[in-house]
Protein backbone atom coordinates (compact mmCIF):
# COMPACT_ATOMS: atom_id res chain seq x y z
CA UNK A 1 0.00 0.00 0.00
CA UNK A 2 1.48 3.31 -0.96
CA UNK A 3 0.58 6.32 1.06
CA UNK A 4 0.33 9.59 -0.73
CA UNK A 5 0.68 12.78 1.21
CA UNK A 6 -2.66 14.35 0.33
CA UNK A 7 -3.76 17.88 0.77
CA UNK A 8 -7.44 17.01 0.56
CA UNK A 9 -9.75 17.53 3.47
CA UNK A 10 -11.20 14.57 5.29
CA UNK A 11 -14.76 14.15 6.45
CA UNK A 12 -15.40 13.03 10.03
CA UNK A 13 -16.01 9.53 8.66
CA UNK A 14 -12.70 9.26 6.80
CA UNK A 15 -11.17 6.61 9.08
CA UNK A 16 -14.47 4.77 9.10
CA UNK A 17 -14.51 4.61 5.29
CA UNK A 18 -11.01 3.15 5.32
CA UNK A 19 -12.11 0.52 7.83
CA UNK A 20 -14.98 -0.32 5.47
CA UNK A 21 -12.43 -0.84 2.68
CA UNK A 22 -13.69 2.07 0.63
CA UNK A 23 -11.68 3.05 -2.42
CA UNK A 24 -10.93 6.68 -1.60
CA UNK A 25 -10.47 9.34 -4.27
CA UNK A 26 -9.79 13.04 -4.27
CA UNK A 27 -12.96 14.92 -5.17
CA UNK A 28 -13.41 18.69 -5.08
CA UNK A 29 -10.66 19.02 -2.49
CA UNK A 30 -11.88 16.16 -0.33
CA UNK A 31 -10.90 12.53 0.19
CA UNK A 32 -14.17 10.78 -0.57
CA UNK A 33 -15.31 7.16 -0.83
CA UNK A 34 -15.72 6.22 -4.50
CA UNK A 35 -17.08 2.77 -3.71
CA UNK A 36 -17.08 0.27 -0.86
CA UNK A 37 -17.71 -2.84 -2.92
CA UNK A 38 -18.98 -2.69 -6.50
CA UNK A 39 -20.61 0.31 -8.12
CA UNK A 40 -23.41 -1.71 -9.68
CA UNK A 41 -24.20 -3.52 -6.42
CA UNK A 42 -24.33 -0.24 -4.55
CA UNK A 43 -26.52 1.27 -7.26
CA UNK A 44 -29.01 -1.61 -7.16
CA UNK A 45 -29.10 -1.48 -3.35
CA UNK A 46 -30.34 2.12 -3.52
CA UNK A 47 -32.97 1.28 -6.15
CA UNK A 48 -34.24 -1.83 -4.37
CA UNK A 49 -33.59 -1.18 -0.66
CA UNK A 50 -31.58 1.75 0.66
CA UNK A 51 -28.13 3.33 0.64
CA UNK A 52 -26.28 5.51 3.10
CA UNK A 53 -23.94 8.17 1.71
CA UNK A 54 -21.38 10.42 3.37
CA UNK A 55 -21.78 13.67 1.46
CA UNK A 56 -20.13 15.91 4.05
CA UNK A 57 -18.06 17.46 1.28
CA UNK A 58 -21.13 19.35 0.11
CA UNK A 59 -21.23 22.98 1.11
CA UNK A 60 -23.50 23.98 3.98
CA UNK A 61 -23.72 27.75 4.07
CA UNK A 62 -25.81 29.56 6.65
CA UNK A 63 -27.28 32.89 5.53
CA UNK A 64 -28.78 35.22 8.10
CA UNK A 65 -28.85 38.83 9.30
CA UNK A 66 -31.18 38.90 12.27
CA UNK A 67 -34.12 39.89 10.09
CA UNK A 68 -35.38 36.85 8.23
CA UNK A 69 -37.36 38.90 5.71
CA UNK A 70 -34.31 40.99 4.84
CA UNK A 71 -32.33 37.77 4.32
CA UNK A 72 -35.10 36.41 2.14
CA UNK A 73 -35.07 39.55 -0.01
CA UNK A 74 -31.29 39.29 -0.35
CA UNK A 75 -31.38 35.64 -1.52
CA UNK A 76 -34.40 36.27 -3.74
CA UNK A 77 -32.28 38.71 -5.78
CA UNK A 78 -29.71 35.97 -6.45
CA UNK A 79 -31.88 33.14 -7.75
CA UNK A 80 -34.58 32.58 -10.40
CA UNK A 81 -36.85 30.71 -7.98
CA UNK A 82 -39.56 32.61 -6.14
CA UNK A 83 -38.37 32.62 -2.54
CA UNK A 84 -41.46 34.56 -1.41
CA UNK A 85 -43.15 31.14 -1.45
CA UNK A 86 -40.79 29.71 1.16
CA UNK A 87 -41.97 29.31 4.74
CA UNK A 88 -40.10 27.92 7.76
CA UNK A 89 -39.27 24.27 7.03
CA UNK A 90 -39.65 24.57 3.22
CA UNK A 91 -36.85 24.07 0.71
CA UNK A 92 -36.46 24.78 -2.99
CA UNK A 93 -34.09 23.73 -5.79
CA UNK A 94 -32.58 26.68 -7.66
CA UNK A 95 -29.40 28.15 -9.15
CA UNK A 96 -27.04 31.08 -8.74
CA UNK A 97 -26.84 32.79 -12.14
CA UNK A 98 -24.50 35.33 -13.65
CA UNK A 99 -25.78 38.33 -15.65
CA UNK A 100 -25.90 36.17 -18.80
CA UNK A 101 -28.15 33.67 -17.07
CA UNK A 102 -25.27 31.16 -16.89
CA UNK A 103 -25.39 28.73 -13.99
CA UNK A 104 -22.68 29.46 -11.41
CA UNK A 105 -23.97 26.66 -9.21
CA UNK A 106 -27.13 24.73 -8.52
CA UNK A 107 -28.24 24.70 -4.93
CA UNK A 108 -31.03 23.92 -2.51
CA UNK A 109 -32.19 26.75 -0.27
CA UNK A 110 -33.83 25.74 3.00
CA UNK A 111 -35.84 28.19 5.06
CA UNK A 112 -35.06 26.91 8.52
CA UNK A 113 -37.69 26.34 11.15
CA UNK A 114 -36.91 27.43 14.72
CA UNK A 115 -34.10 25.13 15.88
CA UNK A 116 -33.07 24.07 19.36
CA UNK A 117 -29.96 21.87 19.06
CA UNK A 118 -28.64 23.71 15.97
CA UNK A 119 -28.54 27.22 17.37
CA UNK A 120 -25.54 28.03 15.14
CA UNK A 121 -27.98 28.04 12.21
CA UNK A 122 -30.85 30.38 11.64
CA UNK A 123 -33.00 31.81 8.87
CA UNK A 124 -31.64 30.17 5.67
CA UNK A 125 -29.36 27.29 4.76
CA UNK A 126 -27.86 26.90 1.28
CA UNK A 127 -26.55 23.48 0.29
CA UNK A 128 -24.22 23.80 -2.68
CA UNK A 129 -21.71 21.77 -4.68
CA UNK A 130 -18.42 21.08 -2.90
CA UNK A 131 -16.33 22.46 -5.75
CA UNK A 132 -18.22 25.75 -5.70
CA UNK A 133 -18.50 26.61 -2.00
CA UNK A 134 -15.81 29.27 -1.98
CA UNK A 135 -17.04 30.84 -5.20
CA UNK A 136 -20.65 30.77 -3.98
CA UNK A 137 -19.75 32.43 -0.70
CA UNK A 138 -17.72 35.08 -2.54
CA UNK A 139 -20.60 35.63 -4.97
CA UNK A 140 -23.13 36.05 -2.18
CA UNK A 141 -20.76 38.30 -0.26
CA UNK A 142 -20.23 40.55 -3.27
CA UNK A 143 -23.99 41.14 -3.50
CA UNK A 144 -24.79 41.12 0.21
CA UNK A 145 -26.44 43.96 2.03
CA UNK A 146 -24.61 45.16 5.13
CA UNK A 147 -25.41 42.87 8.02
CA UNK A 148 -25.76 39.64 6.01
CA UNK A 149 -23.74 36.91 7.69
CA UNK A 150 -22.47 33.95 5.66
CA UNK A 151 -21.17 30.97 7.54
CA UNK A 152 -19.83 27.60 6.35
CA UNK A 153 -20.35 24.66 8.67
CA UNK A 154 -17.68 22.09 7.80
CA UNK A 155 -16.16 22.40 11.27
CA UNK A 156 -19.47 21.68 12.93
CA UNK A 157 -21.67 19.43 10.83
CA UNK A 158 -21.62 16.36 8.66
CA UNK A 159 -24.13 15.57 5.94
CA UNK A 160 -25.41 12.06 5.23
CA UNK A 161 -27.94 10.91 2.67
CA UNK A 162 -30.24 7.97 3.32
CA UNK A 163 -31.97 7.10 0.06
CA UNK A 164 -34.05 4.29 -1.36
CA UNK A 165 -37.49 2.69 -1.08
CA UNK A 166 -36.80 1.23 2.37
CA UNK A 167 -35.40 4.39 3.97
CA UNK A 168 -38.52 4.85 6.11
CA UNK A 169 -38.14 1.38 7.58
CA UNK A 170 -34.52 2.16 8.41
CA UNK A 171 -35.54 5.36 10.18
CA UNK A 172 -38.36 3.55 11.98
CA UNK A 173 -35.75 1.21 13.44
CA UNK A 174 -34.17 4.24 15.04
CA UNK A 175 -37.27 5.87 16.43
CA UNK A 176 -38.54 8.05 13.57
CA UNK A 177 -42.10 7.26 12.60
CA UNK A 178 -43.45 8.14 9.17
CA UNK A 179 -45.64 10.94 10.60
CA UNK A 180 -42.53 12.63 11.98
CA UNK A 181 -40.87 12.76 8.56
CA UNK A 182 -40.69 16.04 6.69
CA UNK A 183 -42.64 16.13 3.43
CA UNK A 184 -40.81 16.36 0.06
CA UNK A 185 -38.59 19.45 0.00
CA UNK A 186 -39.10 20.15 3.67
CA UNK A 187 -36.69 20.14 6.59
CA UNK A 188 -37.32 19.44 10.24
CA UNK A 189 -35.37 18.95 13.45
CA UNK A 190 -35.81 15.56 15.12
CA UNK A 191 -34.02 13.12 17.37
CA UNK A 192 -32.69 10.18 15.40
CA UNK A 193 -31.18 7.39 17.47
CA UNK A 194 -31.22 9.84 20.43
CA UNK A 195 -29.13 12.30 18.43
CA UNK A 196 -30.46 15.69 17.35
CA UNK A 197 -30.44 15.96 13.55
CA UNK A 198 -31.92 18.04 10.79
CA UNK A 199 -33.82 15.81 8.39
CA UNK A 200 -34.40 17.16 4.89
CA UNK A 201 -36.58 15.27 2.42
CA UNK A 202 -34.23 15.92 -0.46
CA UNK A 203 -31.70 13.86 -2.40
CA UNK A 204 -29.79 13.26 -5.59
CA UNK A 205 -30.58 9.65 -6.46
CA UNK A 206 -34.08 9.72 -7.93
CA UNK A 207 -35.33 7.80 -4.89
CA UNK A 208 -37.34 9.02 -1.97
CA UNK A 209 -35.16 9.58 1.05
CA UNK A 210 -33.65 12.08 3.42
CA UNK A 211 -30.48 14.06 3.86
CA UNK A 212 -29.32 14.24 7.45
CA UNK A 213 -27.37 17.07 9.06
CA UNK A 214 -25.67 15.87 12.22
CA UNK A 215 -22.97 17.25 14.48
CA UNK A 216 -19.51 16.04 13.54
CA UNK A 217 -18.87 14.48 16.92
CA UNK A 218 -22.06 12.45 16.70
CA UNK A 219 -21.87 11.32 13.06
CA UNK A 220 -19.79 8.16 13.56
CA UNK A 221 -22.22 6.57 15.99
CA UNK A 222 -25.18 7.49 13.82
CA UNK A 223 -23.47 6.09 10.68
CA UNK A 224 -22.61 2.83 12.46
CA UNK A 225 -26.03 2.41 14.00
CA UNK A 226 -27.97 3.16 10.84
CA UNK A 227 -25.88 0.63 8.93
CA UNK A 228 -26.17 -1.97 11.67
CA UNK A 229 -29.93 -1.67 12.02
CA UNK A 230 -30.52 -1.09 8.33
CA UNK A 231 -28.41 -4.00 7.13
CA UNK A 232 -31.19 -6.61 7.50
CA UNK A 233 -33.33 -4.31 5.34
CA UNK A 234 -30.67 -4.20 2.64
CA UNK A 235 -29.08 -0.87 3.60
CA UNK A 236 -25.43 -0.48 2.67
CA UNK A 237 -22.89 2.31 2.41
CA UNK A 238 -22.74 3.80 -1.09
CA UNK A 239 -19.93 5.80 -2.65
CA UNK A 240 -19.69 8.65 -5.13
CA UNK A 241 -19.46 6.36 -8.18
CA UNK A 242 -22.95 4.96 -7.65
CA UNK A 243 -24.19 8.41 -6.63
CA UNK A 244 -23.21 9.47 -10.14
CA UNK A 245 -24.98 6.61 -11.96
CA UNK A 246 -28.03 7.11 -9.74
CA UNK A 247 -28.31 10.82 -10.47
CA UNK A 248 -27.72 10.16 -14.16
CA UNK A 249 -30.65 7.72 -14.36
CA UNK A 250 -32.74 10.37 -12.64
CA UNK A 251 -31.35 12.88 -15.21
CA UNK A 252 -30.26 15.29 -12.51
CA UNK A 253 -27.63 17.65 -13.90
CA UNK A 254 -24.17 17.72 -12.35
CA UNK A 255 -22.59 21.15 -12.16
CA UNK A 256 -19.28 21.32 -14.00
CA UNK A 257 -20.53 18.64 -16.41
CA UNK A 258 -24.13 19.10 -17.54
CA UNK A 259 -24.47 22.68 -16.41
CA UNK A 260 -21.95 25.47 -16.10
CA UNK A 261 -21.68 29.23 -16.34
CA UNK A 262 -22.03 28.79 -20.13
CA UNK A 263 -25.44 27.14 -19.83
CA UNK A 264 -28.68 28.71 -18.69
CA UNK A 265 -31.41 26.87 -16.77
CA UNK A 266 -33.68 27.27 -19.82
CA UNK A 267 -31.16 25.51 -22.05
CA UNK A 268 -30.57 22.84 -19.42
CA UNK A 269 -34.23 21.89 -19.21
CA UNK A 270 -34.54 23.44 -15.77
CA UNK A 271 -37.14 25.99 -16.86
CA UNK A 272 -39.56 24.58 -14.29
CA UNK A 273 -37.35 26.12 -11.62
CA UNK A 274 -37.27 29.56 -13.26
CA UNK A 275 -39.97 32.01 -12.16
CA UNK A 276 -39.68 34.97 -14.52
CA UNK A 277 -42.95 36.38 -13.18
CA UNK A 278 -41.74 36.71 -9.61
CA UNK A 279 -41.87 40.13 -7.95
CA UNK A 280 -38.19 40.46 -7.12
CA UNK A 281 -35.70 41.28 -9.85
CA UNK A 282 -32.82 38.76 -9.90
CA UNK A 283 -29.40 38.48 -11.45
CA UNK A 284 -29.69 36.92 -14.89
CA UNK A 285 -33.35 37.81 -15.33
CA UNK A 286 -32.93 40.04 -18.39
CA UNK A 287 -30.87 37.38 -20.16
CA UNK A 288 -33.40 34.66 -19.38
CA UNK A 289 -36.32 36.82 -20.49
CA UNK A 290 -34.59 37.49 -23.77
CA UNK A 291 -33.85 33.79 -24.21
CA UNK A 292 -37.42 32.92 -23.32
CA UNK A 293 -38.74 35.34 -25.92
CA UNK A 294 -36.33 34.47 -28.71
CA UNK A 295 -36.13 30.76 -27.93
CA UNK A 296 -33.08 28.81 -26.81
CA UNK A 297 -30.40 27.93 -29.36
CA UNK A 298 -29.88 24.47 -27.92
CA UNK A 299 -31.69 22.09 -25.64
CA UNK A 300 -30.79 19.39 -23.19
CA UNK A 301 -31.65 15.80 -24.12
CA UNK A 302 -31.39 12.29 -22.74
CA UNK A 303 -30.40 9.43 -25.00
CA UNK A 304 -29.52 5.76 -24.90
CA UNK A 305 -27.32 3.56 -27.05
CA UNK A 306 -27.88 0.11 -28.48
CA UNK A 307 -24.21 -0.62 -28.94
CA UNK A 308 -22.15 -1.49 -25.90
CA UNK A 309 -20.11 1.69 -25.85
CA UNK A 310 -20.40 4.33 -23.18
CA UNK A 311 -20.74 7.97 -24.16
CA UNK A 312 -18.51 10.31 -22.15
CA UNK A 313 -18.41 14.02 -21.47
CA UNK A 314 -17.13 15.99 -24.52
CA UNK A 315 -18.06 13.28 -27.05
CA UNK A 316 -19.62 15.01 -30.06
CA UNK A 317 -23.14 14.51 -31.41
CA UNK A 318 -23.91 14.40 -35.13
CA UNK A 319 -26.99 14.35 -37.36
CA UNK A 320 -26.43 13.18 -40.92
CA UNK A 321 -22.74 13.96 -40.64
CA UNK A 322 -23.19 17.48 -39.27
CA UNK A 323 -22.04 18.27 -35.75
CA UNK A 324 -25.10 19.28 -33.75
CA UNK A 325 -24.25 18.88 -30.10
CA UNK A 326 -22.13 17.59 -27.27
CA UNK A 327 -22.36 14.95 -24.57
CA UNK A 328 -22.14 16.27 -21.01
CA UNK A 329 -22.59 13.05 -19.02
CA UNK A 330 -22.67 9.38 -19.82
CA UNK A 331 -22.44 6.01 -18.18
CA UNK A 332 -24.12 2.68 -18.09
CA UNK A 333 -27.61 2.62 -16.62
CA UNK A 334 -27.37 -0.25 -14.17
CA UNK A 335 -31.16 -0.42 -14.09
CA UNK A 336 -31.75 -0.51 -17.86
CA UNK A 337 -28.43 -2.28 -18.47
CA UNK A 338 -27.82 0.06 -21.41
CA UNK A 339 -25.42 2.91 -22.03
CA UNK A 340 -27.12 6.25 -21.40
CA UNK A 341 -26.11 9.86 -21.69
CA UNK A 342 -27.25 13.46 -21.66
CA UNK A 343 -26.15 16.50 -23.54
CA UNK A 344 -26.99 19.58 -25.57
CA UNK A 345 -28.32 19.53 -29.12
CA UNK A 346 -29.00 22.49 -31.43
CA UNK A 347 -32.58 23.66 -31.41
CA UNK A 348 -34.64 22.18 -34.24
CA UNK A 349 -32.56 19.06 -34.80
CA UNK A 350 -34.52 16.77 -32.50
CA UNK A 351 -38.26 16.40 -32.94
CA UNK A 352 -38.75 14.07 -30.00
CA UNK A 353 -38.12 10.69 -28.41
CA UNK A 354 -37.23 8.02 -30.95
CA UNK A 355 -35.06 10.36 -33.03
CA UNK A 356 -31.62 8.98 -33.82
CA UNK A 357 -28.38 10.95 -33.56
CA UNK A 358 -24.81 9.72 -33.87
CA UNK A 359 -22.22 10.01 -31.14
CA UNK A 360 -18.56 9.88 -31.98
CA UNK A 361 -17.08 7.59 -29.35
CA UNK A 362 -13.34 7.06 -29.66
CA UNK A 363 -13.45 7.55 -33.42
CA UNK A 364 -16.55 5.44 -34.05
CA UNK A 365 -19.99 6.82 -34.95
CA UNK A 366 -22.57 5.15 -32.73
CA UNK A 367 -26.34 5.57 -32.95
CA UNK A 368 -28.03 7.22 -29.99
CA UNK A 369 -31.78 7.28 -29.52
CA UNK A 370 -33.38 10.31 -27.91
CA UNK A 371 -35.54 9.23 -24.95
CA UNK A 372 -37.84 10.93 -22.44
CA UNK A 373 -36.24 12.63 -19.46
CA UNK A 374 -35.63 11.13 -16.96
CA UNK A 375 -34.45 7.59 -17.65
CA UNK A 376 -35.85 6.48 -14.33
CA UNK A 377 -38.55 7.74 -12.02
CA UNK A 378 -39.26 6.15 -8.64
CA UNK A 379 -42.80 4.84 -8.31
CA UNK B 1 -4.48 5.57 -3.45
CA UNK B 2 -2.51 3.09 -5.55
CA UNK B 3 -2.23 -0.47 -4.41
CA UNK B 4 0.84 -1.77 -6.19
CA UNK B 5 1.59 -4.87 -4.16
CA UNK B 6 -0.28 -7.17 -6.47
CA UNK B 7 0.40 -10.48 -4.78
CA UNK B 8 -2.10 -12.23 -7.00
CA UNK B 9 0.06 -12.29 -10.15
CA UNK B 10 0.72 -15.96 -10.89
CA UNK B 11 4.38 -16.92 -11.23
CA UNK B 12 4.31 -17.72 -14.96
CA UNK B 13 2.85 -14.34 -15.94
CA UNK B 14 4.49 -11.71 -18.15
CA UNK B 15 3.19 -8.17 -18.38
CA UNK B 16 3.36 -5.02 -20.51
CA UNK B 17 3.68 -1.32 -19.80
CA UNK B 18 0.08 -0.95 -21.00
CA UNK B 19 -0.97 -3.38 -18.24
CA UNK B 20 -1.90 -6.43 -20.28
CA UNK B 21 -0.69 -9.80 -19.10
CA UNK B 22 0.15 -12.94 -21.02
CA UNK B 23 0.42 -16.44 -19.63
CA UNK B 24 2.03 -18.78 -22.13
CA UNK B 25 1.88 -22.56 -22.14
CA UNK B 26 3.98 -23.99 -24.96
CA UNK B 27 2.85 -22.07 -28.08
CA UNK B 28 -0.54 -21.07 -26.68
CA UNK B 29 -1.11 -18.12 -24.41
CA UNK B 30 -3.93 -16.39 -22.58
CA UNK B 31 -4.12 -12.62 -22.45
CA UNK B 32 -5.96 -10.22 -20.17
CA UNK B 33 -5.32 -7.14 -18.07
CA UNK B 34 -3.49 -6.93 -14.76
CA UNK B 35 -5.21 -6.67 -11.41
CA UNK B 36 -3.70 -3.22 -11.03
CA UNK B 37 -5.28 -2.11 -14.33
CA UNK B 38 -8.64 -3.59 -13.33
CA UNK B 39 -8.46 -1.73 -10.01
CA UNK B 40 -7.65 1.51 -11.79
CA UNK B 41 -10.53 1.10 -14.23
CA UNK B 42 -13.03 0.14 -11.56
CA UNK B 43 -16.16 -1.84 -12.33
CA UNK B 44 -15.88 -3.22 -15.86
CA UNK B 45 -19.17 -3.22 -17.77
CA UNK B 46 -18.25 -4.00 -21.39
CA UNK B 47 -15.43 -5.77 -23.17
CA UNK B 48 -15.05 -5.83 -26.93
CA UNK B 49 -12.94 -8.70 -28.20
CA UNK B 50 -11.66 -9.75 -31.65
CA UNK B 51 -12.92 -12.52 -33.92
CA UNK B 52 -11.34 -15.95 -33.74
CA UNK B 53 -8.82 -16.45 -36.54
CA UNK B 54 -7.59 -12.86 -36.58
CA UNK B 55 -3.82 -12.42 -36.57
CA UNK B 56 -2.80 -9.42 -34.51
CA UNK B 57 0.65 -7.88 -34.48
CA UNK B 58 2.42 -7.13 -31.22
CA UNK B 59 1.35 -3.74 -29.87
CA UNK B 60 -1.85 -3.51 -31.95
CA UNK B 61 -5.25 -3.21 -30.33
CA UNK B 62 -7.17 -6.45 -29.86
CA UNK B 63 -10.22 -4.85 -28.33
CA UNK B 64 -11.45 -2.35 -25.81
CA UNK B 65 -12.77 -2.28 -22.30
CA UNK B 66 -15.29 0.02 -20.68
CA UNK B 67 -15.76 0.56 -16.98
CA UNK B 68 -18.29 2.79 -15.27
CA UNK B 69 -15.49 5.33 -15.05
CA UNK B 70 -13.45 5.10 -18.26
CA UNK B 71 -12.75 3.36 -21.55
CA UNK B 72 -9.45 1.90 -22.63
CA UNK B 73 -8.02 0.13 -25.65
CA UNK B 74 -6.40 -3.26 -25.22
CA UNK B 75 -2.97 -3.90 -26.77
CA UNK B 76 -1.73 -7.36 -27.59
CA UNK B 77 1.58 -8.13 -25.83
CA UNK B 78 2.95 -10.37 -28.64
CA UNK B 79 2.04 -11.27 -32.20
CA UNK B 80 -0.34 -14.18 -32.57
CA UNK B 81 -3.50 -15.66 -34.01
CA UNK B 82 -6.64 -15.51 -31.91
CA UNK B 83 -7.85 -19.06 -31.26
CA UNK B 84 -10.35 -18.42 -28.47
CA UNK B 85 -12.16 -15.50 -26.84
CA UNK B 86 -13.71 -15.55 -23.39
CA UNK B 87 -17.39 -15.18 -24.30
CA UNK B 88 -18.32 -15.44 -20.61
CA UNK B 89 -17.18 -11.82 -20.31
CA UNK B 90 -20.18 -10.73 -22.41
CA UNK B 91 -22.53 -11.58 -19.57
CA UNK B 92 -20.09 -11.39 -16.66
CA UNK B 93 -17.58 -8.60 -17.35
CA UNK B 94 -17.05 -8.32 -13.60
CA UNK B 95 -14.87 -11.45 -13.84
CA UNK B 96 -12.12 -9.06 -14.90
CA UNK B 97 -12.38 -7.29 -11.55
CA UNK B 98 -12.82 -10.50 -9.56
CA UNK B 99 -10.29 -12.86 -11.15
CA UNK B 100 -8.38 -11.18 -13.96
CA UNK B 101 -5.61 -13.82 -14.18
CA UNK B 102 -8.08 -16.72 -14.01
CA UNK B 103 -11.70 -16.63 -15.21
CA UNK B 104 -11.29 -13.03 -16.33
CA UNK B 105 -8.93 -13.87 -19.20
CA UNK B 106 -9.84 -12.25 -22.53
CA UNK B 107 -8.30 -14.02 -25.50
CA UNK B 108 -6.20 -17.06 -26.24
CA UNK B 109 -3.64 -16.93 -29.05
CA UNK B 110 -1.04 -19.07 -30.71
CA UNK B 111 2.21 -17.23 -30.18
CA UNK B 112 4.07 -16.57 -33.44
CA UNK B 113 7.44 -15.88 -31.86
CA UNK B 114 8.05 -17.18 -28.29
CA UNK B 115 11.04 -14.87 -27.78
CA UNK B 116 8.59 -11.95 -27.80
CA UNK B 117 7.09 -13.38 -24.62
CA UNK B 118 10.48 -13.73 -22.99
CA UNK B 119 11.28 -10.07 -23.53
CA UNK B 120 8.27 -8.84 -21.51
CA UNK B 121 8.37 -7.89 -17.83
CA UNK B 122 7.94 -10.54 -15.18
CA UNK B 123 5.71 -9.91 -12.14
CA UNK B 124 8.48 -8.36 -10.07
CA UNK B 125 9.61 -6.02 -12.85
CA UNK B 126 5.99 -5.07 -13.58
CA UNK B 127 5.25 -4.17 -9.97
CA UNK B 128 8.37 -2.04 -9.88
CA UNK B 129 7.26 -0.36 -13.12
CA UNK B 130 3.79 0.35 -11.70
CA UNK B 131 5.19 1.69 -8.47
CA UNK B 132 7.51 4.03 -10.32
CA UNK B 133 4.86 5.27 -12.72
CA UNK B 134 2.29 5.71 -9.94
CA UNK B 135 4.54 7.80 -7.73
Amino acid sequence: MMTHASTEQKTSLFESHLRQNAKMVPFAGWQMPLQYTKVLEEHHAVRSAAGLFDISHMGLVGVSCGDVEATRRFLDRLVPQDLSKLYPGKAVYTQFLNEKGGILDDIIIYMLPPLSAFSEMSEFLVICNAANVDADVAWMKSHADPGIVLQTFYEAFSLLALQGPRFMEVLAQKGIQTEALPKRFHITEVELDSVPVLLARTGYTGEDGVEIIVKNWQVQRLWDNLLEFGQPLGLRPVGLAARDTLRLEAAFPLHGHDISENDTPLEAGLGWSVKLQKATDFIGRAALEKQQKEGVARKFYCFKLKKKMIPRQHDRLFKEGREVGIVTSGSISPLLNEPIGMGYVEQGVVSGPGDILQIEIRGTAVDAEIVERPFYKAR
Amino acid sequence: MATVNDFSIPADTKLTETHEFIRADEDRARIGISHYAAEQLGDVVYVELPEIGQVIEKGETFGSIESVKAASDLYIPVTGEVVAVNTQLNSEPELINDDCYGDGWMIEITVSNPTEVESLMDAKQYLKFVEESAS
